[in-house]
């Protein structure tokens, strides 16, 4: 199908998914102009595949994402470099919280591509383990061992401190 | 120490905290719509238009950056991948996309393209061997006859019944010269039209 031909189901599809999809793309890469990009070639893609797409376009475009970030990723012989622009925490946050969440986003993002992939999918857009593992093709049991590596990586990537001080911020 | 419930519970918020401000440009279906013409047009201008210097000049062809005498020469590519050549002189209003995979001398042996000259021999896929010769910038001769190759339209064909060899002719963009492609007589439509990628 040509993509001047997809018409209004499209654009409604992308009306509907793309700032959800642009919020994953942006939790997976770090950057905002190249979840733009990725999102758009997401959605080019899913266009180009919509015959195969239409009956769950955004569960198409949502894996066609996460295979992109992997692959841009692997290309990458870089960490981003825009890790400290990613939070902006509230100012109704008590410090304790303002601390932990202000290097838990830094710190995903230092996680494998696949690990990273894994939270932001199961926490964020709030998938069950299948639906995570068929998003990100690889089998549920993967996914499990996934969010628990990537779990115990956070951990030491944010240090004792950290998780003591939000402890602490909790008994009070 | 944090449960990892309590971890979880936090990750959601920081990563809710995060995108909270995240929404995509005005236009996006426009820019995909944009990308995907200009993609098109990219993709048209790179794909494969046999280069007729050196084709005509070395006696061969040159796929990215290799270069193959002739047919018979050409043994064992060993990668799978699709290479695209640009076009040396201009482009053409078709142009071809020659995947180089696995090309043996023996995929000739059941083929009756000829080989000399600008032939290749191209596999389709696995022991789907194919032997083309590919002529720029020739005259449309005056008893070829249209043809339409599944859904690619302003093509013409000869078929010479000697060598049972059959020639395409496309259109340059010049829009008076014409590529030939010959391959032998009973080669599938649908194997040639993958080689056209009309050009706008």
């Amino acid at each position: 199908m040509r993509l001047d031909d997809l018409g209004r189901e499209f654009d409604e599809f992308v009306r509907s998914a793309s700032t959800r999809l642009l919020r994953v793309a942006y939790l997976l890469t770090g950057d905002y102009g190249h979840a733009e990009d990725l999102l758009q070639t997401a959605l080019l893609r899913t266009a180009r595949r919509w015959h195969k797409a239409r009956a769950q376009p955004e569960a198409y475009a949502r894996r066609v994402l996460t295979n992109l970030a992997k692959d841009r990723w692997r290309d990458r012989s870089r960490r981003p470099v825009e890790v400290g622009r990613l939070l902006e925490p509230g100012h109704d946050s008590s410090s304790g919280q303002v601390l932990l969440r202000h290097t838990l986003l830094p710190a995903v993002l230092q996680l494998p591509i696949r690990q990273r992939a894994v939270l932001v999918l199961r926490y964020f857009e709030d998938l069950s383990v299948d639906e995570t593992a068929a998003a990100l093709g690889c089998s549920a049991g993967t996914v499990k061992s996934q969010t628990h590596h990537a779990l115990a990586r956070l951990r030491d990537l944010l240090g004792e401190d950290t998780l003591h001080t939000e402890e602490a911020d909790h008994a009070h | 120490m944090l449960t990892d419930q309590d971890l979880t519970r936090e990750l959601t918020l920081a990563f809710e905290e995060a995108t909270r401000a995240i929404t995509p440009a005005p236009g996006l279906s426009a820019a995909v719509y944009r990308r995907h013409r200009s993609a098109r047009r990219r993709a048209t201008a790179l794909r494969l238009a046999l280069p007729v210097a050196a084709a005509a000049g070395a006696g061969g062809v040159l796929i990215a950056g290799q270069h193959h005498a002739s047919a018979p020469d050409a043994q064992h590519a060993t990668t799978h991948t699709k290479r695209t050549v640009q076009p040396a002189v201009t482009a053409v209003n078709y142009v071809l996309t020659v995947p180089r995979h696995a090309t043996s001398f023996k995929c000739l042996s059941d083929q009756n393209a000829p080989t000399s000259g600008d032939a290749w021999v191209v596999t389709l896929g696995r022991r789907d061997c194919l032997a083309i010769v590919v002529r720029m910038h020739v005259a449309l001769p005056s008893h070829a006859q249209p043809v339409n190759l599944a859904g690619v339209p302003g093509l013409y064909q000869t078929v010479g019944t000697p060598h049972g060899v059959r020639t395409i002719y496309s259109r340059n963009p010049d829009g008076h010269s014409w590529s030939a492609l010959s391959v032998a007589a009973g080669t599938p439509d649908a194997k040639l039209a993958d080689f056209y990628s009309p050009s706008h």
